[in-house]
């Protein structure tokens, strides 16, 4: 039977389909890693173009503590990195047909990148059995070696992390978040390297953790930023990398010299884009405009490519380009009309640090700022939606490094308030059986404009007109629009407004002598309540919301109106106002919905879940109309 | 992004390593750069002069015209292929679809705006290969024709399986462009490869102003082809290679909406199929050079019964006959056990069962751990298991037939193309007949799958043998009968109380799935470790795997291990009821209470799955001075919502099966309210199509509400299509309706 059996399992696949998945692994507890050591060190090289590489070594040991699972090991390098070696130990013994796959690294959002992937499935084989994944990578260009996190995708028991930088080397190590972590730091000098050998030893890691609308890594984890200042080759030669911000704006420009525009053709285009304008802001909105509309954003990330922009002709030719090109592009077309158009970099706020920082860690996005009679504008065109003068929450108040020549500035673009964000609705609705009939008109403006359109066009298998209706009835078939007009959705420079008729039915619930009527639709953030056991991060708005409404309803002849009371809350934060008032024979119902601050801390989560559970309270309060 | 596989068969196969020389990517570019003057020079005045008349601009995108080229293996005419230097010996098809689109918004300039495609692929079988060539024009309003140069605008990302993927960003292409872009795959296979059917589907998402068809196959190939759903017949002509099949349809509009639709039933197409040299298969037999239109049902059936001995035959052979030898040691066991033999008419029964615990739920040492609730989904191959279960039956002296049945999704009788467009359905030649399905982890013995209802299902005796004197009488047609809505059912009793500050119900709840609507919600909550052992037990398995494991010193710990892992799977399990309860009711629930299976239902004889819930739920409640608003409607969850789009249908109804909905609520209403507008709750549609009946009373202090939705049938024709909406749009209604608490 027992050899019967051996053969039976050998022909289960025959049959049987599996989904290969296996029970959900709890991070905190089946696997940890239980050690991992990573070792990196400055050493001269004998190619000519990177003199000075950064050997890495790492050891990386998992522990299975509850039942025998798989782990995804992955490693991701570039045209600037590479791979040497990869060994796996299960319980200490080197398997080497365990062989991991190398691949491109694909993110959905990202058309083509230089970002590869080196991964492989490691088995952890029973409760209390080790595997260990060994690497060894070489980094090509101290430029491109900026941070090194601790925290892991498991629980990490003991880490530490060795730094060797011989003398030879000018490397500062700056110390980030190291706030509550359990990290201790030794320094040491090796006189056999002549080197300078920092350890850092972290114990007790928590697991990083994927949120939504969380804020970056660089806020959130503790970790090591290394800037790497200069070197000494073996010929006694000196190599400026980033000494200070100066040598990171130098070595920019030096890619930015090389993109090659041709200025005849961008200036033809120019001239085509604005032709029959003679102001110069219709001209310089034409230019953006256009630029918005017509260049596809998709994204390349690759190599030198990731720093240096793609010349100008050729995303004209294109009609897409990354958010370079298209700074780029917006440059060349507004420089060939006269203007002091300028290429900046910017870090968006998923990065903690500003320029004070020389590193490339420090920027991730480039925009184009236009000085424009002693005033300073900042033009992104890979926002495809937003007007100009105004700014989405992911570049607001970031620091931005302008090119000036051989020189540069450093400026902020402005931040805005809630205000720039304004959405207005207002609706005159009266009764007619059991639904609410009448008007409503919408106003968006700012980034509450850009998400509308966002959404609206961005619908796959879906017209814009009924993605429209869609978005205005929330999906809901009772609410019915008819005689839709909306202002040029082709222009977003100027707030976009949409008019219709409405008729909701069911929205009257009419019982006895009483008529009841919720005078709130959309009930904006009534269900936004915080889970504060799983949520380990501060919340990020995708941007300030300001929510302006009114409702006015007729009272019908022989009834009297009996109101809610309203709702004030005013916080720090974010501001809930609802409020109810009889005028004549109408009852006007009055909200006011700000978020003040895009970020909500974690300290605030309680308050904001009792504010939030009041506002969907008063949401839901009903108007009474009394019969006389 | 479009991924230009023509055939999903092509990724498939597509496995193996393929490095590329640089003499083959020589040949691949003097290859692209002809076969772009070619199509580009193609004779037809679609996309030659595109009619631009008329363009529905209500439509995302237009396709203008179509044309798909097939070519089959002519040594001359694939001279200019990328593997001309083996024509003799191999058989090369070619097949180019080349579309024409007027893109009117963004979502089809987003769908046209990225290529993704391999130039290489690897395919199974000796010297098998295939290569893709693009060819991609655009056409600016002002009529100004640019050709994208390809080759300068694509990227190269290495995959994996180290096959090279190759990604164009179309530059240039804005809403109210025309995009002419084509797909040349050309293969080649030893003589032994099969060449993909070809299914010529004469409509789409878009509307069609033009679709042709031309195929030229050589001589050395057999041709069959269906035609389905009212799609032209080929013209048909001769040159001095082969065959030629010509197609023309103009003005196709758009395809309707996606709800309840047998795209093979319902879309006029053409399938046909190419072999090398002489087809024969049962009593089809298609000379090299010759072709076969519309074959008659008998004959696919004379291929299906092959099939079917075929795999019964597979059954027998090493390996698979350890799974007929696994369940006969079983059943011995569980008689000794017993003390006495089963029935007769119980084996067919256990034999199942057994089939799919052996299937599905053993688990040895070397197995991977997976007790999660993802092991449910698991699937078997259908065909194998029924021939497993036909030998083991046999064994224990129960003859069975196998029953071949077209699924109602697929082609349809008088349409059939090929043996495999039959389903098997096992038959026991006993007085009372079992019928045999598919399995999966939570099937059933004797019960039909959806799919086959009422379709028209031929019995072969291939696998039973001759009619012997004690068999019952043989019938060599059976009717799949179609099951009641009442039989697929999912019945929720709600006993509905308010906390004390009238902000959230407290639901006590007890929720029944039957018949075709069980499976699903089996899956999304039990846990093997519960149905392994009740299963294990009804088979009369006398270890478990854990007992096994416990005794043997060498898997010991392995016991431990899977406690471990039963305990983390029992976590989930409440996160998969607290979404459960949130799909349900439309609303996540603020606290889940408690859970519980009363029965999990894996066996026929003890069919219902049932569980209780108690949660509470937030927002049903709304305050209007010193009364509440109760939005009753809502307890029924969520209901089918048409979109506008959707309202108008002139096609017939393809539904899953019929099925009921039944709500029975009780709400007790509090201490110093009353409760006012039950009476308006009453709804009573009943037609044709289903029914939507609500009745309320109110009784001492509990108001009582009852719903049923029903769906009458599996299929209806498109006149009845206002009834239907006559039913949902009541139950969308119902939604909305509301009772008062009044402050007594």
């Amino acid at each position: 039977m027992t050899q019967n059996l051996k053969y039976l399992y050998l022909c289960v696949s025959l049959l049987l389909c599996t989904i290969t998945s296996n029970a959900y692994d709890d991070p905190d507890k089946n696997v940890i890693i239980s050690s991992l050591e990573d070792r990196y060190e400055f050493v001269y090289s004998n190619d000519k173009e990177n003199p000075v590489n950064i050997k890495q070594e790492q050891k990386t040991t998992y522990l299975c503590n509850q039942f025998r699972t798989t782990v995804p090991f992955a490693e991701f390098y570039d045209d600037k990195s590479k791979i040497d070696e990869v060994r796996v130990y299960i319980n200490n013994d080197r398997r080497k047909d365990i062989q991991p796959k190398y691949a491109n690294y694909a993110v959905d959002d990202i058309f083509y990148s230089d970002a590869k992937i080196c991964g492989l499935q490691l088995d952890l084989i029973k409760k209390g059995s080790e595997s260990r994944v060994e690497l060894e990578k070489t980094i090509l260009d101290p430029r491109y070696f900026t941070s090194i996190y601790f925290p892991e995708n498991f629980p990490v028991t003991n880490k530490t992390v060795t730094i060797i930088i011989p003398r030879w080397m000018k490397a500062q190590i700056k110390e980030m978040n190291f706030n509550g972590a359990n990290i201790t730091k030794t320094a040491a000098y090796d006189s056999k390297r002549d080197a300078d050998i920092y350890t850092y030893t972290a114990i007790g890691l928590t697991a990083t953790q994927r949120e939504r609308q969380s804020p970056g890594p660089s806020y959130k984890y503790p970790h090591l930023l290394v800037l790497s200042q200069s070197a000494t080759t073996k010929t006694g030669e000196q190599i400026t990398y980033f000494n200070k911000t100066d040598d990171l704006y130098a070595w920019y420009r030096s890619l930015v010299n090389k993109i090659g525009d041709n200025d005849a053709i961008i200036k033809e285009k120019a001239q085509e884009i604005t032709k029959g304008l003679t102001a110069d802001t219709a001209k310089i909105m034409a230019v953006y405009n256009w630029v918005q509309d017509n260049i596809r954003y998709i994204a390349f990330e690759d190599g030198i490519a990731g720093f240096k922009p793609e010349a100008a002709q050729s995303v004209l030719q294109h009609k897409y380009g990354d958010c370079k090109g298209m700074a780029n592009l917006t440059r060349g077309l507004l420089k060939s009309l006269g203007f002091d158009a300028r290429l900046c970099w910017i870090g968006t706020d998923h990065i903690a640090y500003d320029y004070s920082i020389p590193s490339m860690a420090v920027d991730n996005h480039m925009i184009c700022a236009l000085n424009y009679k002693g005033k300073r504008y900042f033009l992104d065109a890979t926002e495809t939606y937003i007007g100009m003068n105004q700014y989405a929450q992911r570049i607001q108040g970031r620091q931005v490094m302008i090119e000036d020549g051989d020189s540069y500035i450093l400026d902020r673009v402005p931040a805005r308030s809630y205000s720039q964000n304004t959405e207005t609705e207002s609706r005159s609705l009266r009764i007619e059986g059991t639904s609410l009939v009448g008007k409503a008109r919408h106003q968006w403006d700012g980034e509450s404009k850009e998400f509308m359109l966002t959404q609206v066009n961005g619908i796959r298998k879906e017209k814009v007109s009924e993605a429209l209706l869609r978005y205005l009835n929330e999906s809901n078939t009772k609410y019915n629009i008819t005689n839709l007009v909306s202002s040029n959705m082709e222009n977003w420079n100027r707030p976009m407004d949409i008019n219709y008729d409405l008729r909701f039915q069911d929205a009257v619930a009419g019982f006895g002598d009483d008529l009841f009527i919720e005078m709130d639709f959309r009930k904006e953030f009534g269900d936004y309540a915080i889970d504060t056991a799983k949520r380990t991060s501060d919340l990020l708005f995708t941007y300030k919301h300001h929510v302006k409404h009114e409702t006015t309803l007729d009272i019908p002849a022989g009834y009297k109106a009996e109101l809610p009371e309203g709702l004030t809350i005013d916080r720090d934060g974010y501001a809930f106002h609802l409020a109810y008032k009889q005028s004549g024979a109408k009852v006007v119902y009055l909200k006011e919905i700000i978020i003040k601050n895009n970020r909500l801390e974690k300290s605030a989560f309680n308050q904001w879940n009792t504010d939030v559970k009041a506002l969907d309270k008063a949401y839901r309060e009903q108007v009474t109309l009394n019969k006389k | 992004m479009r991924v230009l596989y023509l055939t999903l068969f092509f990724l498939l196969s597509s496995v193996l390593l393929f490095a590329q020389k640089k003499k083959d990517l020589e040949r691949y570019n003097e290859r692209a750069v002809s076969a772009r003057t070619d199509v580009w020079a193609w004779d037809i005045k679609a996309f030659k002069q595109p009619d631009l008349t008329n363009i529905d601009t209500t439509q995302s995108a237009v396709i203008l015209a179509k044309h798909i080229d097939v070519k089959v293996s002519s040594s001359k005419k694939l001279k200019a292929s990328v593997f001309g230097f083996y024509v003799q010996r191999d058989i090369f098809y070619a097949t180019t679809v080349r579309e024409m689109v007027k893109i009117n918004d963004k979502v089809a300039l987003d769908e046209y705006s990225q290529f993704s495609f391999k130039k290489f692929r690897q395919l199974n079988g000796f010297r098998a290969k295939a290569t893709t060539i693009i060819g991609v024009r655009i056409i600016k309003a002002d009529g100004t024709r640019k050709e994208v140069k390809v080759d300068e605008e694509m990227v190269t990302e290495q995959e994996e399986n180290k096959q090279q993927k190759s990604k164009l960003a179309i530059p240039d292409l804005q809403v109210g462009d025309i995009i002419d872009y084509f797909v040349l795959v050309e293969e080649m296979k030893d003589a032994s490869g099969s060449i993909d059917q070809q299914i010529f589907v004469l409509g789409d998402e878009k509307p069609i102003k033009q679709l042709s068809v031309h195929c030229e196959i050589s001589d050395k190939y057999a041709i069959r082809y269906t035609t389905a759903n009212g799609a032209p017949d080929f013209k048909i002509s001769k040159d001095e290679d082969g065959n030629v099949f010509d197609l023309l349809v103009r003005n196709i509009p758009a395809l309707p909406t996606q709800l309840w639709m047998s795209p093979y039933r319902q879309v006029a197409n053409i399938r046909m199929n190419v072999n090398y040299g002489r087809y024969v298969y049962g009593d089809i037999e298609v000379p090299a050079g010759s072709y076969r239109k519309n074959p008659l049902d008998g004959e696919i059936v004379s291929g299906a019964r092959l099939g079917a001995l075929g795999n019964y035959r597979y059954a027998g052979t090493p390996g698979p006959v350890s799974y007929v030898d696994g369940v006969r040691d079983m059943i011995k066991i569980y008689q000794r056990d017993r003390g006495s033999k089963l029935p007769k008419d119980s084996i067919p029964y256990y034999v199942y069962y057994a089939m799919r615990y052996m299937a599905f739920f053993r688990v040895f040492p070397d197995s991977k751990i997976n007790v999660g609730l993802s092991r449910n989904q698991n699937d078997s191959d259908n065909r194998l298991f029924i021939s497993l279960v036909a030998r083991t039956l046999r064994e224990l002296d129960i003859r069975s037939d196998v029953v071949l049945v077209t699924n109602k999704y697929g082609p349809a009788d008088g349409e059939l193309l090929e043996p495999t467009d039959f389903e098997y359905v096992l038959k026991t030649r006993t007085e009372n007949p079992v019928y045999i399905t598919s399995a999966s982890v939570f099937t059933h013995c004797n019960i039909f799958s959806a799919a086959h209802e009422g379709q028209n299902a031929i019995v072969t005796n291939e696998v039973g043998g001759p009619q012997k004197r004690d068999d019952p009488p043989f019938a060599t047609r059976v009717k799949i009968p179609f099951s009641e809505a009442s039989k697929n059912s999912h019945l929720e009793k709600l006993d509905i109380t308010l906390d004390n500050n009238m902000e959230q119900l407290v639901v006590d709840r007890t929720t029944t799935l039957r018949g075709a609507l069980r499976e699903d919600g089996q899956k999304d909550l039990l846990l093997f470790e519960d149905y392994y052992e009740e299963e294990r037990q009804a088979l009369g398995i006398r270890e478990s795997f854990m007992e096994k494991f416990a005794d043997s010193r060498r898997n010991k710990a392995l016991a431990e291990e899977y406690t471990n892992a039963f305990a983390q799977a029992r976590k989930d399990q409440k996160e998969a009821f607290n979404s459960e309860v949130k799909s349900q009711f439309d609303a996540a629930p603020k606290e889940l209470k408690s859970y519980k299976i009363r029965n999990m239902g894996m066996r026929h004889t003890n069919p219902d799955f049932v569980y209780d819930t108690k949660f509470t739920l937030d927002g049903f409640l709304k305050k209007a001075g010193s009364n509440y608003i109760f939005d009753v409607g809502r307890l029924i969850g969520g209901q089918l919502t048409l979109k506008q789009n959707q309202r108008e249908r002139k096609v017939d109804m393809y539904e899953p099966f019929a099925r009921s909905f039944e709500h029975e609520i009780i709400i007790n209403i509090p201490a110093g309210y009353k409760v006012e507008g039950a009476e308006k709750l009453v709804r009573n549609v009943d037609n044709t199509c289903g029914s939507f009946i609500v009745s309320s009373t109110v009784e001492g202090n509990k108001l009582h509400v009852s719903v049923k939705k029903i769906y009458k049938h599996a299929f209806e024709k498109a006149e009845s299509w206002s009834s239907m909406l006559e039913m949902v749009d009541a139950a969308v209604d119902f939604l909305g309706q509301k009772v008062l608490l009044k402050k007594a």
